[in-house]
């Protein structure tokens, strides 16, 4: 299977690249940056046997969201346990380091050739890897993110931080489910909390037994949406597959943020007392 | 459990014994502890005698926003101030009991309460309560740390209503349920 796999990347990142124009695509975003449209993609589990097909799948839904004018499409945590023969705590250290940077080399790819970013989250027996592939074909991750002029941070519990920052991305695969307001804990609500734009997504469906649900969504703060609830795009299903895209609109935030910011607090929240 | 009434101080008298009462009228019974929010701050009542204030601006210190009832720290927030992260970070580490909530919106919004309150409870795993002045009517809402049993939601928008509330300190509690009869007593 090995040898596919790297007969498959030979011949697909030699055919690929002549296609690629990085420098056009940054350009387009940097202009645009005021207005950011994104994607989060909801994905219901399948373990794929070959590599193509899943490359073929997360073209297909670059492609998507691309055609819906996504410049930032957010993967959920966990796809690469679609890509895993075995599971991989009976895999080898070499197995687990193979697999991965074929999944990076895809997702590498895909981001160069589509000149758009894409936030993946691979994650292994006791960490998730986070990542933000540029259209230019690098790789950034840590905590924090600069991207197309925003910055970006990955969802972590408890988040509290006094610096300025654009959107929060939170690639999840979950358990836990227990109804609507599960929407709200996470993303919709550091969103209303730091009045900042954020972007979720959900692995969904069926692992080894385990059934993983979620709701994807975009969100802002409630006085940014139009319909005053926060949400900009919300998944339909908690076990399907979905793309949601929303545009955010930073002129728009930051009228907000101005409102709400008041210089009085800062003194007594950097105090000790 | 701590019992607290929130409503006009006429409804009141429906209910007894309750431990502490919050309203938005400006007269208020003779007896028990009373909360009263305005528009312009909240003050904190015995027996209709005022022993503590809070005026809606942002505070010199913290210990501003936190009224001692009891041996319970019931924190008072304004508006914004209950989605202020940095701020709940910082009550959360002073152990507070309960937060008072005053919000106030052009019509009624499910998700600003939610926000404001929801988030705050979700946050500083305490109980929020929040009066939300809206231009027609005055609602009172209850939050709490969600859980697998519950969504956190205790109370979404009523004019008045008796609520139990969970608190650490039942030693206090005690004491006080014996002082405090509500008005049907008086």
């Amino acid at each position: 299977m090995i040898n596919e796999l790297k007969k498959f990347f030979s011949s697909f990142l030699f055919m690929k690249r002549t296609r690629f124009q990085p420098r056009a695509s940054l350009k387009r975003v940097k202009q645009e940056s005021e207005i950011f449209r994104v994607a989060a993609v909801q994905i219901r589990f399948q373990a794929f046997k070959k590599v193509k097909d899943f490359y073929y799948s997360v073209l297909k839904n670059v492609e998507n969201a691309k055609e819906q004018g996504a410049q930032l499409i957010c993967f959920p945590e966990g796809m690469n346990l679609e890509l895993q023969p075995i599971s991989h705590d009976i895999m080898s250290h070499s197995q687990c380091t193979h697999i991965s940077e074929l999944y990076s080399k895809i997702f590498m790819n895909i981001s160069i050739n589509e000149g758009v970013y894409i936030s993946e989250a691979q994650k292994w027996e006791n960490t998730v890897v986070r990542s933000i592939w540029t259209p230019d074909g690098h790789r950034l991750n840590g905590e924090r993110v600069s991207c197309g002029g925003r910055k970006i941070v990955f969802f972590k519990e408890g988040y509290n931080c006094d610096d300025k920052i654009d959107l929060v991305l939170n690639p999840a695969m979950t358990r836990v489910w227990t109804g609507d307001y599960e929407s709200f804990r996470n993303a919709w609500l550091l969103s209303q909390q730091m009045y900042v734009y954020s972007v979720e997504s959900y692995m969904v469906g069926n692992y080894k037994g385990t059934q993983f649900l979620g709701k994807s969504g975009i969100y802002g703060p409630i006085e940014v949406t139009n319909s005053r609830n926060g949400i900009l795009a919300l998944s339909k299903s908690e076990s399907f597959e979905d793309l949601i895209i929303a545009e955010l609109n930073f002129t728009r935030l930051e009228k907000v943020v101005n409102l709400v910011r008041d210089k009085s607090y800062d003194r007594l929240l950097s105090s000790n007392t | 459990m701590l019992k607290v009434y929130a409503g006009p101080v006429a409804v009141s008298t429906e209910f007894i014994d309750f431990d502490l009462a919050v309203t938005t009228d400006r007269e208020i019974s003779g007896h028990g502890l009373w909360f009263v929010v305005s528009q312009g701050g909240i003050s904190f009542h015995n027996s209709s005698l005022e022993i503590g204030e809070r005026k809606w601006r942002p505070p010199i210190a913290i210990d501003e926003t936190i009224f001692e009832v009891e041996g319970l720290k019931i924190a008072a927030l304004y508006g914004k101030e209950l989605r202020m992260r940095n701020l709940l970070h910082k009550l959360s580490s002073l152990n507070v009991d309960m937060i008072i909530g005053y919000l106030k919106t052009d019509d009624y919004n499910p998700y600003a309460l939610m926000a404001s309150g929801w988030g705050c409870s979700q946050y500083m795993a305490t109980s929020t309560l929040v009066a939300n002045f809206t231009k027609d009517v005055i609602g009172y809402s209850l939050f709490s740390k969600m859980n697998d049993f519950s969504d956190g939601v205790q109370l979404l928008f009523e004019r008045y209503a008796i609520m139990n509330i969970p608190v650490e300190k039942e030693k206090d509690l005690n004491k006080r349920v014996k002082r405090n009869k509500g008005l049907r007593n008086d």
